[in-house]
């Protein structure tokens, strides 16, 4: 049991999921913290690109990478108009953000559920070419589908990390995090800055979910399973940090896949929710908060 | 309450009890059975959700745990569910006692969050745990009876519990605890500087919501004869409860009773003519369009409509 | 009444408040004054007990309430008011103080708290408005119900955070004349924070002055008005209209 391969696989595993926790944590951390919206469909949206990369492959023979040119800016696009039709009459709400959750779970119910009509509820698995292949560090066996998913994350972090500290409209979605009312004297836009960025949200859960689909098979009803992981990372970073969050993710995938070596399977979950209420009896804000 | 709704009120108790006497088909007494079931947890739910404002996303492990004490007592010591529901009742309560103290400090999606991990968890440990039955759940040998009978006492039980604890709800939220949980719940930091001691307050609430789902699960056990976690710990129902109260309105008595039985009802029709998916996909539209035209919920927008500021 | 000693608060590495002592005595009208971010609120907030000091201790009527959680600061007898409103939007009016009398003055009967009730915002001159959510008053009005919901509770020292903001002159004299017949018919102190000038040496036996969480002025109105350590450090602000202080005591 106290076989150092076998450490060194869950770990390198872990965080190669990691990887893919931090990139949909960031993107929710981003939804919740900036326009205090908890979306619970962040994951069904995930769902949704990874599908459209599944059927992609599977009917035209696209790459999944290549399936997020379309996924990508449909998402984002669909982030745009959910903000500005649903959301935007929401934030005038007593309690945004409990409004808000009911609103996307409404949401996410309706998203499931027609992914679940049109393509019913069989695990889909994503095999390329490459699939099988694997990389060897000694006895260590990294697949090449986990590498690219981990990659596809670093690089949608690195995106969203460029545009908030480097893009015009990036700067404004941070200046209207931190101090709103500000924000707003110095005439940005709150309501297209938040658009944009909840668009940015979506967009990310959508990499998120294909990078994910890599790893694992998935089907319309896994979006509830990614949720929880979602709620872990985002609280153990802290709302609305990127560098905290996206460490989260990390260490979490590192814990998750740690615990597989060390833990019986049914308790790993148990570990990791109870690691959970910990935190959040302790230090709710996070343990990297700024 | 004017004097025609409270009427009407009890003649809809009067006629509902009188129901099974005309031998209608068992589902719709199974059907009302789940209603008043719902009406139970999302009433007492509501005093710590829709008059505290502390979302409690984790309320059915109560539930759970009313259900596994009752089928334990039966199981080990031969105590009748009938009698083992008020121990039950205790159970839940004195759980809710122990983790709401942590958890109350908490604010908003926090608390909604640590809630909903303390329900996972509550399934997951049963689910895990050889005492408690594990995976496999508890068989409970009870009396033989003949269907129809029994499903008639447990609907008249039920009913008369859901019709105690609307009465209770109702009782609290005109009272000073009432009072006290609605400035909890509009600011909590000026209800203290109004002298309200806000933590001991919460938790009473707190407590008390859990006492009604423990009794309910407590007989529950008996009405199912074979407890399992998948179905006492289901954390879609917690869910559910939050929405069904604040459907119908969080912050009076009547919101979630018009909640759970309008929900129910629609949720039966639904499933029962049109696909599954069809169905739960028009359910979560039902939400997205409540919370945009109603967030109030549907008896405060009624209650406006009909001119009461 | 109320005094504190060597206070010091600190957020993060911001200094708000450096070893301030305070006192006010019982039956007095005290005023705290000072520019934007001397620390004014935040002393208010360490008084209720919704921050604690880093080093000082603060008594109230002898007894340490330094420690303890703002539920009990209130019931041991000191209210306040925000600087900005904090109605109970869904409640209604009388609701909103109804709720201040049943636990502050100990009571088990809601229909003798609402009486009750009815009489504070009687003397507020707040009665009509009763049964209206306190979302939908006006601003003097919410200022009013403020100021109603913290006599509710019966309480010995009342803190009242810049209650004239945003009022015309006439409301300003109203709230005025309220503060002094709250002192006279009710026996309860006041220590209040304000930048309105005007009003403040008006209702104010003495005043505190406050700049960069040191205290730079402790006495008489007139005094305080002539420190030119106050007038330093209000320099170009809204004191520069009020130079001529014979004027504005008469």
């Amino acid at each position: 049991m106290w076989n150092l391969v076998v450490i060194l696989q869950s770990a390198l595993s872990g965080l190669l999921l990691g990887g893919v926790f931090a990139l949909l944590g960031v993107g929710f951390s981003l939804s919740w913290g900036v326009m205090k919206v908890i979306n619970i469909s962040h994951a069904a949206f995930g769902i949704l690109a990874a599908y459209i990369a599944y059927w992609g492959l599977t009917l035209y023979g696209w790459d999944p990478m290549l399936s997020l040119l379309v996924s990508i800016p449909l998402l984002f696009f669909s982030g745009l108009v959910l903000h500005r039709f649903l959301i935007q009459k929401v934030t005038r709400a007593r309690e945004i953000v409990v409004a808000s959750m009911i609103l996307t779970f409404g949401l996410a119910i309706v998203l499931e559920n027609a992914m679940l009509f049109a393509w019913a509820p069989d695990e889909r698995l994503i095999t390329t070419a490459y699939s099988s292949r694997a990389l060897f560090l000694g006895e260590v066996i990294l697949k090449v589908s986990n590498l690219i998913g981990f990659g596809l994350s670093m690089a949608g972090i690195g995106g969203i990390y460029f545009f908030l500290y480097h893009t015009h409209t990036g700067k404004a979605v941070r200046a209207t995090w931190q101090d709103p009312e500000g924000a707003a004297l110095q005439g940005i836009p709150l309501n297209r800055v938040s658009m944009i960025a909840f668009g940015l949200a979506i967009a990310s859960a959508g990499a998120g979910g294909v990078a994910m689909a890599y790893m694992y098979s998935f089907n319309p009803p896994a979006h509830n399973h990614w949720l929880i992981f979602l709620f872990l990372v985002v609280i153990v970073g802290g709302v609305g940090s990127v560098i905290g969050t996206a460490v989260a993710g990390l260490m979490i995938g590192l814990i998750t896949g740690l615990s597989g070596a060390f833990l019986p399977f049914q308790w790993i979950n148990v570990f990791l929710f109870g690691l959970l209420m910990v935190i959040l009896l302790i230090k709710p804000e996070g343990l990297f908060r700024k | 309450m004017a004097k025609t709704t409270k009427l009407s009120l009890i003649g809809l108790v009067f006629l509902l009890a009188l129901f099974p006497l005309f031998q209608p088909p068992i589902h719709s007494l199974s059907f009302l059975f789940l209603v008043f079931l719902y009406i139970i947890l999302a009433e007492s739910w509501n005093l710590i959700g829709g008059f505290g404002g502390y979302l409690s996303f984790g309320h059915v492990a109560f539930f759970g745990i009313g259900t596994y004490t009752s089928a334990l007592l039966f199981q080990k010591l031969g105590l009748s569910p009938f009698v083992g529901a008020f121990p039950a009742g205790m159970m839940a309560a004195a759980v809710a006692a122990v983790i709401g103290y942590p958890c109350l400090r908490l604010r908003g999606p926090y608390f909604a969050v640590v809630t909903l991990c303390f329900a996972f968890i509550m399934d997951l440990i049963v689910k895990n745990w050889w005492f408690l039955g594990g995976s496999e759940g508890i068989h409970l040998k009870l009396v033989e009876m003949e269907i129809r009978l029994s499903r008639s006492i447990f609907y008249e039980i039920y009913l008369g519990l859901a019709a105690v604890t609307v009465i209770f709800v109702r009782w609290v939220e005109h009272s000073k605890m009432g009072l006290g949980l609605s400035a909890i719940r509009e600011d909590e930091e000026v209800a203290q500087t109004l002298c309200i001691p806000t933590a001991r307050l919460k938790l009473q609430a707190f407590v008390l919501s859990a006492f009604f789902p423990g009794v309910a699960g407590g007989l529950y056990a008996y009405y199912i004869s074979y407890v399992h976690p998948d179905v006492v710990f289901d954390i879609s129902v917690s869910i559910l409860i939050v929405l069904m109260a604040l459907f119908g309105g969080g912050t009076s008595w009547a919101g979630p009773l018009v909640g759970a039985a309008l929900l129910s009802i629609i949720n039966e029709l639904l499933s029962t003519y049109i696909k599954p998916e069809i169905a739960r996909m028009i359910y979560g539209a039902m939400f997205v369009a409540v919370i945009l035209f109603m967030p109030d919920g549907i008896v405060a927008f009624v209650k406006r409509k009909r001119g009461y500021a | 009444m109320l005094k504190g000693t060597g206070i010091t608060k600190r957020f993060g590495g911001l200094v708000a408040l450096a070893s301030v002592d305070f006192e006010v005595a019982q039956g007095s009208i005290v005023g705290l004054i000072g520019p934007n971010g001397s620390g004014k609120t935040t002393l208010f907030n360490l008084i209720s007990g919704f921050l604690k000091p880093e080093e000082g201790q603060i008594f109230f009527q002898g007894e340490a309430i330094t420690r303890l959680k703002p539920y009990e600061i209130a019931t041991l007898g000191i209210a306040r008011t925000f600087q900005i409103v904090r109605p109970l939007k869904e409640m209604t009016a009388l609701e909103n103080v109804a709720a201040g009398v049943l636990y502050g003055r100990k009571k088990g009967d809601i229909a003798e708290a609402k009486r009750e009730a009815l009489e504070l915002l009687r003397f507020t001159g707040l009665d009509s408005k009763k049964e209206v959510r306190a979302g939908l008053l006006k601003l003097a009005d919410r200022k009013r119900l403020e100021v109603t919901r913290a006599l509710a509770i019966g309480p010995k020292l009342l803190l009242l955070d810049e209650v004239f903001a945003g009022l015309n002159q006439r409301e300003i004299d109203e709230a005025i004349e309220l503060i002094f017949r709250i002192r006279k018919e009710m026996g309860i102190t006041i220590f209040m924070i304000e930048h309105v000038m005007k009003a403040i040496m008006r209702t104010c036996d003495r005043i505190l002055a406050l700049h960069f969480g040191t205290k730079v002025a402790d006495g008489p109105p007139l005094e305080v008005a002539h420190s030119p350590k106050v007038i330093e450090a209000y320099l170009g602000t809204a004191y520069a209209e009020d130079r001529n202080v014979e004027r504005l005591l008469r």
